[in-house]
């Protein structure tokens, strides 16, 4: 099978994936003071500003309200990075591509891999404003990585295919922006999936993003056992984009060193 | 890598590549509709069947004028590239110099480019801090390696390629034109480490124009013209015939 062949060969290149998400950490904020701490200090600011402005400008009837958005921006902040950072993954490293050999499927790997790490940072801050605000952590939090792990594979589906169509069609890195933000609107980040009108609600939750972001809500703001149903067929339809996403890639990749 | 039955290091079967040359390149969808139909593009044929079976432990020498295909052979080996027909077999773990810098991170130091130019060959840190020293020797750097990439020159950058590819314990290297960068010391340095590596038994493939080099090192030549291999044999055979046509001698 090719595609046991090529986790093989992946993991020959470990070396390499650490290499590139160390470099990727460390280099985010080579040459500034704080360094690795801005990791931290980003969405500890973030906080501080939703904390600050909710309270006193914008009124909602979401109970904890900045807890609830900081709670649901993390991950989107996450899966947006990987998107928008992903889908230049293999167009912006053209250097190595056009002098080196390596199973191209690393570089969308390490942003997947990097982005993770870093939304476990702020997931430090995250946990530490849930339990000072008074919402309260539960059990169930410990079943963070499951939700992160359907989230992962949903996100490197995409990835494979938008990083390998847009070392042929640069278009791609431009939509992201204007996709994402859609996308943003169409997920219950800022406002409660309560609120989407009921004639909306099924089409609504055709968004995997709703299904997943509702897995964090449920396991950190509700404190309840998540939808594992749902959560569920969101992973399976993952598993499947992922392979289809691959056999794209595959084929994309033998011209990668012409094309960028 | 497992020892094959056979002793044959990298085996090249019909193999013909083609570059789609387009007259102005479209990296955008709107320029893309735009070229449709307007037949901006065609094909140009690099290589044209090339057969070509290289045992272990020889020194291949790939020879021609510029633009012959001599550089996209290499980087066909190197899997870089991929041919439109044909096949290529290699046995054995495959270390490169194409082009100069085999893809640093510039603003990384020496050092730390070291294990991530390794890491790309397959080793990691408790594979390179054995060797990190040796690599770091040869390259003649010096308090350099502690320096981002960005401040060196081209002949430092060279220097530290080649050091870091020597030294990864692959079986076949593939190198093209790079000597051409360092000083005289320096190449004579690379020369009797390319000999070293051929006494321990690596299969090297060459591309140079600097016959004496060729003649020097290699055991056998393949001379490439217009995209066909017109002469393979003994170095000295196809450098005299080579030469011969150039109008050098």
């Amino acid at each position: 099978m090719k595609i046991i062949e090529k986790f093989k060969e992946i993991f020959k290149y470990r070396h390499m994936l650490t290499t590139l998400v160390k470099q990727d950490i460390n280099g985010r904020y080579k040459g500034s003071i704080f360094g690795f701490l801005w990791t931290l200090l980003n969405p500890l600011f973030m906080l501080v500003i939703y904390s600050v402005v909710f309270k006193f400008v914008f009124k909602n009837n979401i109970e904890h309200y900045p807890i609830y958005l900081f709670i649901m921006l993390m991950p989107w902040n996450a899966f947006n990075s990987m998107l928008m950072v992903g889908t230049t993954c293999v167009s912006n490293n053209a250097s190595i591509i056009k002098k080196v050999y390596f199973p191209r499927e690393v570089l969308p790997l390490s942003v997947i891999i990097s982005y993770t790490i870093q939304y476990c940072f702020s997931l430090i801050v995250t946990i530490v404003a849930i339990l000072v605000s008074g919402v309260g952590l539960s059990w169930f939090a410990l079943m963070l990585p499951l939700v992160m792990l359907v989230q992962v594979a949903f996100a490197f589906a995409l990835i494979l295919v938008l990083s390998a169509i847009n070392v042929y069609v640069r278009d791609v890195q431009y939509m992201m922006t204007p996709i994402l933000m859609i996308w943003m609107y169409a997920s219950p980040i800022l406002y409660d999936i309560s609120m989407v009108p009921e004639k909306w609600q099924s089409l609504y939750k055709m968004n995997p993003m709703v299904t997943i972001l509702t897995g964090y809500k449920d396991l950190l703001y509700n404190k309840q056992l998540p939808d594992f149903h749902s959560l569920g067929i969101v992973f399976g339809i993952s598993l499947v984009l992922c392979v289809i996403g691959w056999l794209i890639f595959n084929k994309l990749q033998r011209r990668f060193a012409e094309e960028v | 890598m497992a020892k094959k039955s056979n002793d044959i290091a990298i085996s090249v079967k019909n193999v013909t590549k083609e570059f789609t040359v387009y007259e102005d390149k479209s990296y955008f969808l709107k320029e893309k509709i735009g070229h449709l139909g307007r037949n901006k593009k065609r094909k140009h044929v690099v290589l044209r069947d090339i057969n070509l079976d290289i045992k272990r432990g020889q020194s291949v020498a790939l020879i021609g004028v510029n633009g012959c295909g001599k550089s996209t052979l290499l980087k066909l080996l190197n899997q870089i590239i991929y041919p439109e027909k044909g096949k290529i077999e290699i046995n054995g773990k495959v270390s490169s110099m194409i082009e100069l810098g085999a893809g640093f991170n510039t603003d990384f130091t020496g050092r730390e480019n070291i294990y991530f130019n390794a890491s790309m060959y397959g080793l990691g840190k408790k594979d390179v801090d054995p060797i990190i020293d040796q690599i770091i020797e040869f390259s003649e750097l010096g308090d350099f390696i502690e320096t981002p990439v960005r401040t060196y020159s081209s002949g430092m950058y060279m220097r530290l390629a080649f050091s870091i590819a020597v030294n990864v314990q692959a079986d076949i290297l593939l190198i093209d034109e790079i000597l051409a960068v360092g000083d005289a010391h320096f190449q004579q340095k690379c020369l009797e480490k390319m000999k070293e590596l051929k006494a321990q038994g690596k299969t090297m493939v060459f591309v140079s124009h600097n016959i004496s080099q060729v003649k020097s090192f290699c055991d056998r030549a393949v001379w490439i013209k217009e995209g066909n291999m017109v002469m393979d044999g003994t170095v000295d055979d196809v450098t005299d015939k080579y030469l011969k046509e150039q109008g050098v001698i």
